[in-house]
């Protein structure tokens, strides 16, 4: 029963959420703590073949999504163009971090990665956080 | 003990999701060597699996204004990567530096982005290097360029001159490398046109009049030559390779066919009468001038059909008119030197008006044998187009039809003179080299000077069969420039020749019939990976392969490094004997 129900709220998920909505850092801090959701940084920049990746392939699975949708805030950053918050340390893009509405980090992730992987690491953090 | 399950299998999970990706540092470094006093190398050595984007690869001199210039000479080549182009291979570029500025240290600024494989993209990063140049050095690097320090190839050396030299200097050393030009057989075929036009002016012919007509269709020759190099400087193309193209070749070759029956008397070639007198409404002399616009035209033409050889010092102004875009120095430059090159024509042409024999009598003879030469040149621009037997099957026809209207089948009359003896003896061995020639071509033999290679080849395999046989060269073959990035990929660690190639290239085919078929030059051969870059089709792909490598032509044979980097200095181009081949395969 709950697995068929969690089903149908993710189908229900994917129709509204198609597309995901980036939201700026300090809103970001304020929904999460409302909503008690993830925080989700992506630090990109023009011309990235692998953000490109990310974006046009990753985040343009339903499930991803999807999932995203439901329990993360996603945040962007052009490093090119925004002021980066230091704790926000990069070695090139994309890069990941996933916060507690406090701010507090959970996991980094270095570099793009496929559908299935991004899930995996989804499910992982929030089990992290569960656990807490 | 729940929790500690599960914390190593997250831990697990993130690390096989997350790759160690090099630090910037690692993954790329920025090298500069010096090469000369005037000439350095930048190069960035790349990590495992990283790549740069070539559009956002900048050299820049940070003080444009110090009197100093900076020329950056790309010396790799970018390759498709999903929707861009980049280099998979360290990026290499040459920098010199010219000018006349009192600046002793020069800042250079170069910038530079790329990706790893595995899915990160790095910041754009920048490097600067601070030169030390001695300004003295800039102005007598005439006298330094090609210096033994630096081993250039033929074309460099000639492309140096030209960024170095004076004017005068230049076009000087044109004309020389003309005359040393007209020494090749690019220029043979001139020579019976030539002769033909002026023989078959007929009348009135002098020595004045045979220098005239002989400086009409150099000067045309030389208008094709800069007119086709200009164009392929400012355009890029290969201006070359599209008159080889089959149809026009065929046209060409109809051309000379009908010239040579005109020669044998079936029909007269003139300009129509209706031209005549309009021309001659501009001037009292209408068969004179007719002539001269038929010599100019033939002039243009010949010099485009027959005369691209590419021989080093058309390929060396055409490298430089392409880089620097200084084309009226550059069509200067292809001027004199073809004026060089028509210096034997303009003395053929002066002795053919004077001792020429006059029309009638001994004329027929003479203007047979030109007919003959005409047909041979035609066979000569078709065998680039049709099969190698069938090319030799045609010069057999020619050989020996010529050979019986000699008279070799008739027996010579009584109280012969020795010439007519000296004639017929010339005939019957026309007649046995045309038997040789149709051996050749049943037997498969493709070259028509060595038209019993196979019956050779026979009786030498059966004596070395025994020694482990006669080893061929085997040629990997690409046509495009992406198919050629991969295999000089996958050849990596090792030493890679790669021999521009095409079924119309004639000097592409010495190579292939002599020199590729030395034993020592096998065997040198044999120590490099060995890729043939097809460009017969001379396509867009094919074009882009040629251009990448700035290579104006085939042939050009280009050397690659074990870490697949291009030796600059090395590249062979045009037909080299198996000696010469042998000394610049050692000296890579």
């Amino acid at each position: 029963m709950k697995t068929v129900l969690a089903g149908m709220m993710l189908l229900v998920a994917t129709l509204l959420y198609a597309e995901l909505d980036w939201v700026d850092y300090d809103t970001a801090r304020s929904s999460a703590e409302k909503e008690g959701k993830i925080i989700m940084v992506m630090l990109s920049q023009e011309g990235c073949d692998a953000c490109w990746y990310m974006e046009e392939v990753v985040f343009e699975d339903d499930n991803v999504a999807a999932e995203i949708a439901m329990d993360f805030i996603p945040v962007y950053f052009d490093i090119k163009a925004d002021d980066i918050p230091e704790k926000f340390t990069y070695i090139g893009t994309p890069t990941f971090y996933f916060l507690t509405a406090e701010g507090k980090k959970i996991e980094r992730l270095n570099g793009a990665v496929n559908v299935k992987d991004f899930t995996t690491l989804m499910r992982d953090v929030k089990a992290s956080v569960k656990k807490r | 003990m729940k929790y500690i399950i599960f914390l190593t299998a997250l831990t697990g999970v993130l690390l096989s999701a997350m790759p160690s990706f090099l630090m910037p540092d690692e993954a790329f470094k920025p090298v500069i060597t010096k090469k000369n006093d005037t000439t350095y190398e930048i190069r960035i050595d790349l990590g495992n699996d990283i790549y740069v984007y070539e559009d956002r690869l900048n050299i820049k001199d940070l003080d444009p204004d110090d009197g100093i210039d900076l020329h950056v000479k790309k010396l790799s080549t970018a390759v498709k990567h999903d929707s861009d182009m980049v280099y998979v291979t360290p990026p290499l570029f040459e920098v010199t530096f010219s000018g006349s500025g009192s600046a002793k240290a020069i800042k250079i600024l170069l910038e530079y982005q790329g990706c790893s494989e595995q899915g990160l993209c790095y910041n754009p990063m920048e490097k600067e290097f601070t030169i030390d140049v001695d300004a003295t050095m800039l102005q007598s690097t005439t006298a330094a360029a090609g210096g033994a320090s630096d081993p250039r190839s033929e074309s460099d050396e000639i492309a140096a001159i030209f960024k170095d030299g004076s004017i005068v200097a230049v076009l000087a050393a044109f004309f020389g490398f003309g005359l040393f030009l007209a020494l090749t057989p690019c220029v043979f075929p001139m020579i019976p046109i030539l002769s033909s036009i002026i023989v078959s002016q007929g009348e009135n012919m002098s020595a004045k009049r045979g220098f005239f007509l002989s400086l009409i269709y150099v000067l045309a020759m030389a208008m094709a030559y800069t007119i086709a190099g200009i164009l392929a400087g400012l355009f890029g193309s290969n201006i070359q390779a599209a008159l080889q193209d089959p149809v026009v070749l065929t046209l060409f070759a109809l051309v000379f066919v009908a010239l040579a029956v005109s020669m044998f008397g079936f029909f007269e070639i003139g300009i129509p009468q209706s031209w005549q007198t309009r021309i001659s409404k501009y001037s009292g002399k209408a068969g004179e001038q007719g002539g001269v616009v038929g010599v100019a035209i033939m002039g243009f033409l010949s010099a485009l059909i027959v005369g691209p050889c590419i021989a080093p010092p058309l390929a060396g102004a055409l490298i430089y008119i392409g880089q620097t875009g200084d084309a009226l120095l550059g069509g200067a430059a292809l001027f004199v030197m073809s004026l060089g090159m028509g210096v034997p024509l303009l003395i053929i042409g002066t002795g053919a008006g004077k001792f020429m024999p006059r029309p009638g009598g001994g004329m027929t003879t003479v203007t047979k044998v030109f007919g003959v030469m005409m047909l041979g040149i035609a066979i000569w621009m078709l065998s680039r187009i049709i099969p190698e037997a069938l090319s030799m099957f045609l010069w057999a026809v020619l050989l020996i039809v010529s050979a019986v209207y000699m008279g070799v089948l008739e027996p010579l009359k009584e109280g012969t003179r020795s010439f007519n003896a000296l004639f017929k003896g010339l005939g019957v061995v026309m007649l046995l080299y045309g038997v040789a020639l149709i051996y050749g071509a049943l037997t498969g033999a493709g070259n028509p000077l060595n038209p019993l290679e196979h019956h050779a080849n026979r009786a030498a395999l059966s004596v070395s069969q025994q020694n482990s046989g006669s080893a061929d060269i085997h040629f990997i073959t690409v046509r495009s420039l992406q198919e050629l990035e991969s295999e000089l990929a996958k050849a990596k660690g090792k030493r890679v020749l790669v021999d521009f190639y095409a079924d119309w290239c004639t000097s592409c085919k010495e190579l292939e019939h002599v020199t590729f078929k030395d034993p020592d030059v096998v065997e040198k051969m044999g120590t490099f990976v060995l890729i043939q870059a097809d460009v017969t089709d001379n396509g867009e792909q094919e074009k882009a392969l040629m251009k990448a490598y700035n290579v104006f032509g085939p042939p050009a044979i280009l050397f690659f490094d074990e870490s697949g980097i291009l030796l600059q200095g090395k590249t062979i181009v045009g037909y080299k004997d198996p000696k010469e081949f042998l000394g610049l395969l050692n000296a890579i």
